[in-house]
């Protein structure tokens, strides 16, 4: 679905990823890990059109990502989270939710000025209402983000990144800064997204939560991809013992 | 969709009408006409900067360009003054996407001083192009505006007047602020890389709004030339661009009243206390650096946190 | 070549602002939009110490520029220290007030006038080169670069000058080190107002004083410090010299009044174009 063939960045010099392979399946679930400063979060840049300059070819349903904007790749079905939340807080988490859906829609700007277009905006409350209950999030839909757990703010961007109806979603550290029944929330609700058939990509530090998660994982270390196949295959693999085993020793 | 709050509307509305029976004194009126001038140009700033996070500090220069294209033309060519109106936007809406397409690439700082340049550049040549703007002495001869008929001669009357176009601009914002547009420029405020990938094409939606912005502005410049009859470049300079930041900060940055509250206090009390007017400069930088320290948000935060306060307690 | 002596002068001023804005810049990340102010109050104090209280100008220069510095100290105290939320727009806020202040009680002190201020040395116009150059002009350079050159070195070089540029890049790894972070930036104010009050002093006999000068001072230092590379003294010292040169050779050719606007127009086409500066090297951001 999403295939990365021979991506490589350099920033002045320093080279950030080397010779990148690999492919996302669709339906799947597949985890990017690796230690500190691998390289995954260049490779979502990369693949998110914030870093323009890779070398290689990134790929999507047959679309050649190369040098498009992130607003473009957007269009053609990609959403990314961020590890930094980018909620507004003036705005409630209902209105937090209109931010996935009138980057995707366009929403016409003069009638939705003039409100003239109610029946438009009656479907997109709708559609939030539906998105807010599927990731059990309804009951603060009318409280701002800063009186909200953290762990009801990561469901949040999952549901704001979710509205638009991505063919691949993104997700950058999604367990950061969760406590243990949080992550379990967010494991469950990830899942179910799974079994309704999303793509998910996403970059994660715990390693329970990729077990449990995970159909593939894909590990990068300075930059290279050493390793990917399923969660065992990957735990077995001496590369990868090392990368983490040896990272852990210096 | 948010509904609409008409308060603020219904409150503006009560306030002209009770100023349109009850102030005949023409200074007074002369006064109220100043704040409402100020009101729409601060709350365009405040669009801006409390809403999209755009630092304009050339905000003065549209100003200007509007007042100075209508009043060069209206004054020295004869053109009727609605024609100069949409004349002037239309050359401001040029120099504002020729000056914004390269500078809103551009954040914070770079992007104020890329607008404070902008701005001085505006002003010296309000001041050297004495051909057609007549220089530092001023341009003067620019004519009343008519509306079906009527000139709109006495203080009176253009009061009336700009209360309309005003009440017009703040319901414009009431719908500005609870559209989904306004949502788009807060995402992009926060961040422009998160909007970006949700779809949001930020250098479009960036420089879209500063040109609008730009040519309202010049809307009410060229209100102003014709209020005031004459015009000289001082009224354009760094300073005003600096006093419409006062305003807006103080009133309350993100909301659609604070450019308004903030107009309207400190457009009031410098006239008032016309002995403290040396001291116009030290006590504006002061309301500023005391808004900025301890009330963030400034006035209409301040007020909506009292409001929500006592309505818990009923 | 007259443009290019007189465009020097003016450039050893403004690669002092630069200078000024990038010990500022590169400590804490803010822009101080009051740096231009510094330069004015160095030529008020000036003034008022040779005119008003008639002190010889022997004890009257280090005087002011002591002033300037304590004054620059308490502009970080009162001003910069408590804000908040110290976000980017809320910093240039706060410095555009506090250089509003300034100028403000300057006017209320000294008036709206110019004041005129005799040449510290004997003048005289030197013949060089296809022109001439005052004495005063000379004392400008001179000052300007030996300072800028200390100041770079300082910079650079020392363990102290270097503790500086490791509050920018980590406050809270600075601190661990034993770097007291507070000191330090209230320091790179204190030094940066100094620097202006120099620049401030010097100039005084060629351009005169008033208290609206700051504005125009503070922009064209900023757009040297631009042009050379924000953070950059090297480029900061170049940029100024070059932002004086082009611009009185833009003075040169075109009606004299349109001089100012010609550097705001350098300005804008550095900032449109090479915003990392002439020599600066792109910076990678992080999403």
């Amino acid at each position: 679905m999403l295939r990365l063939n021979n991506v490589s960045v350099n920033f002045g010099g320093v080279k950030a990823l080397t010779d990148v392979t690999f492919d996302v399946p669709a339906h799947k679930i597949t985890a990017l890990i690796g230690p500190n400063g691998a390289g995954k979060t260049t490779l979502f840049n990369s693949i998110t059109g914030f870093i323009p300059h890779f070398t290689g070819e990134i790929h999507f349903h047959n679309v050649k990502l190369n040098g498009k904007l992130p607003h473009e790749i957007f269009h053609i079905g990609i959403s990314r989270t961020f590890q930094n939340l980018n909620l507004i807080n003036e705005l409630t988490l209902r209105e937090n939710m209109f931010l996935g859906v009138i980057g995707k829609e366009k929403p016409p700007i003069f009638k939705s000025f003039f409100r003239l277009n109610k029946g438009y905006w009656k479907n997109v409350e709708q559609r939030i209402d539906d998105m807010l209950y599927l990731t059990g999030i309804k009951k603060w839909e009318n409280s701002k983000p800063g009186s909200v757990p953290y762990g009801v703010l990561k469901n949040l961007e999952m549901a704001r990144a979710l509205i638009s109806n991505p063919k691949i979603l993104l997700l950058d550290e999604p367990a950061a800064g969760l406590n243990s029944k949080e992550k379990e929330n967010l494991a469950e609700l990830i899942g179910m997204l799974n079994t309704k058939g999303h793509t998910i990509l996403m970059v994660e530090h715990d390693m329970s939560f990729v077990s449990t998660l995970s159909d593939y994982v894909v590990c990068l270390n300075f930059g290279k991809l050493i390793a990917r196949g399923t969660f065992d295959e990957i735990r077995n693999s001496p590369d990868v013992i090392k990368a983490y085993l040896g990272d852990e020793d210096a | 969709m948010r509904k609409l709050n008409l308060s603020f509307i219904i409150f503006n509305l009560i306030t002209l009408f009770f100023i349109s029976r009850y102030i005949e004194n023409e200074y007074y009126l002369s006064l109220i006409i100043y704040i409402i001038f100020n009101a729409i140009n601060a709350s365009c700033f405040n669009i801006l900067l409390g809403y999209a996070g755009i630092i304009s500090l050339g905000q003065a220069a549209f100003f200007g360009l509007g007042a100075y294209t209508s009043g060069i033309l209206s004054a020295t060519y004869g053109i009727n003054p609605y024609a100069t109106i949409i004349i002037g936007i239309i050359i401001t809406a040029i120099v504002a996407f020729i000056i914004g397409y390269p500078s809103l690439k551009l954040h914070g700082h770079y992007l104020a001083m890329a607008t404070l340049g902008f701005g001085m550049i505006v002003y010296i040549c309000f001041n050297e192009m004495d051909f057609i703007t007549a220089g530092p002495s001023g341009l003067t001869g620019i004519p009343n505006i008519s509306f079906f008929g009527i000139e709109i001669g006495s203080e009176y009357k253009f009061f009336i007047f700009l209360s309309v176009f005003y009440m017009i601009f703040i319901t414009l914002m009431e719908f500005f602020d609870k559209s989904f547009i306004s949502y788009k420029l807060r995402f992009i405020h926060e961040s422009e890389n998160a909007s970006s990938s949700y779809g949001i094409n930020v250098a479009k939606v960036k420089l879209t709004t500063f040109v609008v912005i730009a040519c309202v502005t010049s809307i009410n410049g060229s209100l102003f030339a014709f209020y005031s009859n004459f015009i000289s470049p001082v009224s354009f300079s760094f300073k005003y661009s600096i006093e419409l930041v006062v305003m807006a900060v103080f009133g309350g940055l993100g909301s659609i009243t604070g450019g308004s509250i903030g107009a309207a206090i400190l457009t009031f009390i410098p006239e008032v206390f016309a002995e403290i007017e040396d001291y116009e400069m030290v006590i504006y930088g002061g309301i500023l650096a005391i808004t900025i320290l301890f009330f963030d948000g400034g006035i209409a935060k301040q007020f909506k946190r009292l409001v929500e306060k006592y309505v818990k307690i009923k | 070549m007259q443009f290019f002596y007189s465009g020097i002068t003016s450039g050893s001023i403004y690669a002092l602002v630069a200078i000024g804005f990038n010990i500022i810049y590169n400590t804490t990340g803010i822009i101080n939009f009051a740096q231009g102010e510094f330069v004015m109050l160095g030529g008020m104090f000036i003034y008022s110490m040779l005119y008003m209280m008639n002190i010889p100008f022997v004890l009257a220069f280090p005087v002011a520029l002591f002033g300037a510095f304590v004054l620059g100290v308490i502009f970080e105290r009162v001003f910069i220290r408590y804000v908040k939320v110290k976000s980017e727009l809320n910093l240039i806020t706060i410095t555009i007030a506090g250089s509003i202040i300034l100028r403000g009680l300057a006017m209320v002190i000294w008036g709206r006038d110019t004041l005129l201020v005799e040449s510290f040395v004997p003048s005289k116009a030197i013949n060089v080169y296809k022109g001439t150059i005052t004495t005063d002009s000379l004392v400008v350079i001179g000052i300007s670069l030996v300072i800028s050159f200390l100041l770079t070195f300082f910079f650079k070089k020392t363990k102290y000058g270097k503790a500086f540029r490791a509050c920018y890049e980590d406050k809270i790894a600075a601190s661990v080190c034993g770097i007291n972070v507070k000191a330090v930036v209230m320091f790179s104010f204190g030094i940066a107002a100094f620097l202006g009050a120099i620049a401030g002093v010097v100039v005084s006999p060629i351009t005169y004083v008033t208290y609206s000068d700051g504005i125009m001072t503070g922009l064209k230092g900023f757009s040297a410090a631009v042009m050379g590379g924000l953070g950059s003294f090297w480029g900061g010292i170049f940029g100024g010299i070059l932002l004086g040169v082009s611009e009185s050779f833009f003075a040169s050719v075109f009606p004299s009044g349109y001089k100012d606007a010609m550097a705001f127009l350098i300005i804008l086409f550095i900032l449109f174009f090479r915003p990392q500066g002439l020599f600066g090297r792109k910076k990678a951001t992080r999403v």
